[in-house]
């Protein structure tokens, strides 16, 4: 008797119907087309073909790119779905190959879960299963995993991801706990364009802008980055609560104390502008391809040159120093020559009127 | 941008704080205790911690923070009514983003909105007027609030529903106005200030006359001032050359913005839409005479106070609460037994620990509880 | 940035809509309350201006003035 071949080939199922219905949930027939129609013929990978509930990865393989297995997981919820500069498919592989980045891994797979609000559009699921592909082959991991799941009108907001990344570390670089005043601050160029790109697609404050989201995957960056300055002493992408936000948590876990300075800290005109209008603080303002470095001195400037050298780095700038002071503390000097502390933040940044 | 970047400029700032340093050093006053000067609104409260402006000053200087946030006083009471308002059904409720977190006796817009109340932050009050026009079925209230500033907005949107017809829009009004609220801070016997920063905005719409008074019956100087940090800078120049000339005079820096006469246009519908209520009460202050406004008779059916039954309860602030001390100088905010420790800004117990414009809250974020605690 | 505003309190007879078109204004929630006058403006800042080239001078006189003490002596 002949064995099958496998992966067995199979014809990828269709979905007919506009948009999505509790029966796409149900286990069957349904379900299984809407999973071919907008995930598998989207991700097309031959870990992910033969759907399975579960992806085998020859352990030897990844073993020789590193030491240690790096895995994190992140949820996206992002409203609204699609916004200027990218959607949330986008984010959901960027945001987790970003957090794998930091931690000094390469990014390989990715699974991706999907919770689908019943009454969706056939059309935006695989606009943005397209764009998760496009940003993970742009990356270089494969999503070899998933599961979907259809909710109740009104149980989840149109579609929230969770992506959960495996990469491996150790060959070149394991964050080290310790920060020294003299350590430099880089980041890698305009801040807080993704929270600006996001309130301003809400429409609720009627602001028409111009500011695209920055998501981006930043492992490459990382990797010209560890590569010129093995010295980094810690790297943490600003995503949500933004630079002022990351800068505190690194303060905090190496009890120094981090100044930076107002000129320096690169912000776009548009951001400043919306800011102003709304009250609010761009150092709080989330970013999705924005990396704080902290650099000791001798090795800033191979670090500068290296991140102006990558396309996502164009814009880097030092903009700060660790400095022997309060334990924990963020200070900025300001443009106008004072300082303030720049604090963590309180619960969420809400629009002042006065 | 134009007009903001060059009122931020370094070198600037650097000139006026060796001409105040030179100033400081030849009023006598100072060498035997600090000159106190009370910035009354929270946006240049915003600025001084925004830029780091009172660690620039000379030591003899020291600000206090006035009542400034028109957020922030709104007394739990109101902030009930609000929550009682949206929580009707078929009610959108619309608000200013700073209002979702001040505390209520019970919970805060923002809680509300968690527990379903359909509450929705909005950037001016023609985007509520939009909603409103968007859902017929619904009642769209809007939360008006603020003082002068903020006032012939909500008035011009009510002008702007009653020409158009819109019958399922209304405001719930906790305007307030500026003058009566000086006074009662300029009457109380521990009033331990020597001039004021006047509020600027404000003044766009009222002008610089109604202040008369504070200097000459108070005898107090006064410059409006505008909210960039060199406009925060060279009005406390001008004050202090006040000091220094022994002069108490009305004075405006902000004249770019501000005519001395106010705006016409804005203070005909302010006339035209609001009357003066007889009292109002604040959070931290008490009830000041004839400090908040209503809507007029004649706009009955956009009061959202009439339109619904609200309870309309006094509910009191808690007692060991020290904000009246702190708005008029007579304490540092983190001299208050509650601050950084029952009241913080997570769980505001008083008036000024509210927006970040409050002096409570403005300590908190930007001068440091770490600081403060590092200290102990 | 783009947004719509209500221009009433900034308009009247004499200054017609069209007028404002180039104009700086300063918005507050949704409405342009003011005209920014430009004269003020440079006043102001001419003034602080003025401030800081006069204390220049002062401290160019001093350190002449030392100059010269030092020659003297
Ligand atoms: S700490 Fe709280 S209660 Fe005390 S004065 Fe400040 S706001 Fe009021």
């Amino acid at each position: 008797m002949n064995v099958m071949p496998f992966p067995k080939p199979r014809r990828l199922g269709k979905v007919n119907v506009p948009t999505v219905t509790l029966a796409h949930g149900g286990g069957g027939k349904a379900m299984k087309d809407l999973i071919d129609d907008v995930f598998v013929s989207a991700f097309d990978n031959g870990t992910l073909a033969p759907l399975e509930d579960q992806a085998r990865i020859d352990l030897a393989a990844v073993a020789a790119q590193g030491d240690r297995l790096a895995f994190t997981t992140d949820s996206f919820v992002v409203d609204p779905v699609v916004f200027p500069g990218g959607d949330i498919g986008k984010l959901a592989v960027c945001g987790t190959v970003n957090d794998l980045a930091v931690g000094g891994a390469r990014p390989l797979y990715l699974s991706c879960a999907a919770i689908i609000e019943e009454g969706v559009s056939l059309d935006l699921l695989r606009q943005i299963a397209g764009s998760m592909a496009e940003a993970a082959r742009d990356a270089g991991v494969g999503i070899v995993t998933g599961d979907t799941k259809v909710v109740h009108k009104g149980a989840c907001d149109k579609l929230f991801l969770t992506t959960t990344g495996v990469g491996v570390s150790g060959k070149v670089w394991n964050s080290a706990p310790s920060r020294r005043p003299g350590d430099m601050v880089l980041v890698n160029g305009l801040l807080g364009d993704h929270g600006a790109a996001i309130l301003g697609a809400r429409g609720d404050m009627a602001l028409e802008s111009p500011i695209e989201s920055d998501c981006a995957a930043l492992h490459g960056l990382i990797e010209a980055l560890l590569a010129a300055a093995p010295g980094t002493r810690a790297l943490r992408d600003a995503t949500r609560g933004g630079l002022a936000t990351v800068l505190n948590e690194i303060a905090d876990a190496s009890d120094t104390e981090i100044e930076i300075d107002e000129t320096t800290t690169p912000i776009r005109e548009e951001v400043k502008g919306f800011c102003e209008i709304l009250g609010l603080d761009p150092l709080y303002l989330a970013n999705e391809g924005k990396v704080a470095a902290v650099v000791p001195p001798e090795e800033a400037d191979a670090a500068l040159s290296a991140m102006q050298a990558h396309p996502l780095g164009a814009g880097t700038r030092i903009i700060g120093t660790v400095k022997d002071g309060e334990p924990g503390r963020v200070t900025m000097r300001t443009v106008f020559g004072g300082r303030r502390i720049v604090d963590m933040l309180v619960g969420e940044q809400l629009p002042r009127i006065c | 941008m134009k007009y903001i970047d060059e009122f931020r400029d370094r070198e600037k700032a650097a000139a006026l704080i060796k001409e105040i340093e030179a100033l400081v050093a030849e009023i006598p006053m100072a060498k035997e205790r600090p000159i106190h000067i009370m910035e009354v609104c929270g946006g240049h409260t915003h600025s001084i911690f925004r830029y780091g402006i009172e660690g620039m000053l000379p030591k003899e200087i020291e600000l206090v923070h006035g009542p400034g946030c028109p957020v922030c006083v709104l007394p739990m009471g109101r902030v009930d009514d609000c929550v009682a308002i949206a929580e009707r059904p078929g009610v959108i409720f619309t608000t200013f983003g700073d209002a979702m977190r001040v505390p209520g006796s019970k919970k805060s817009l923002m809680q509300a909105k968690a527990d379903g109340a359909d509450i929705r932050m909005v950037y001016s009050p023609m985007d509520a007027l939009e909603i409103a026009r968007k859902n017929p079925e619904r009642e769209v209230v809007f939360f008006g609030l603020g003082f002068e500033t903020t006032m012939p907005s909500t008035a011009l949107t009510v002008l702007q529903a009653e020409r158009e017809g819109i019958a399922n829009f209304s405001v719930f009004c906790n305007h307030i106005t500026i003058v009566p609220t000086l006074k009662a801070i300029l009457e109380s016997p521990d009033l331990n200030i020597d001039a004021f920063i006047g509020p600027g905005h404000v003044s766009m719409v009222i002008g610089t006359a109604p202040y008369e008074f504070i200097a000459s019956f108070y005898k107090k100087p006064m410059v409006v001032s505008g909210f960039e940090p060199l406009d925060v800078l060279q009005s406390i120049w001008m004050v202090l050359k006040q000091i220094k000339d022994g002069r108490a005079e009305i004075e405006n820096q902000y004249a770019r913005v501000v005519p001395d006469a106010g705006n016409s246009a804005a203070q005909d519908a302010v006339e035209k839409v609001y009357e003066l209520r007889d009292f109002f009460e604040w959070r931290g202050l008490g009830s000041i005479d004839h400090s908040g406004v209503k809507l007029r008779a004649a706009y009955a059916r956009y009061d959202a106070e009439l339109k619904f039954a609200l309870p309309n309860l006094q509910v009191a602030d808690p007692a060991a609460c020290q904000c009246g001390a702190v708005l008029k100088g007579v304490i540092k905010p983190w001299q208050c037994a509650l601050f950084g420790t029952a009241c913080t800004p997570e769980t505001p117990l008083g008036a000024l620990m509210v927006s970040s414009e409050g002096s409570c809250a403005a300590y908190y974020q930007y001068g440091g509880i770490k600081a403060q605690a590092g200290a102990a | 940035m783009k947004r719509q505003v209500n221009i009433a309190c900034i308009v009247s007879d004499d200054r017609p809509a069209e007028s404002c078109v180039g104009d700086w204004v300063l918005v507050h929630v949704g409405f342009a309350m003011s005209r920014i006058d430009e004269k003020e403006a440079a006043e102001t800042l001419k003034i602080l201006t003025e401030l800081g080239e006069a204390q220049a001078e002062i401290e160019a006189m001093r350190l002449s003035a030392t100059e010269v003490g030092r020659a003297a002596s």
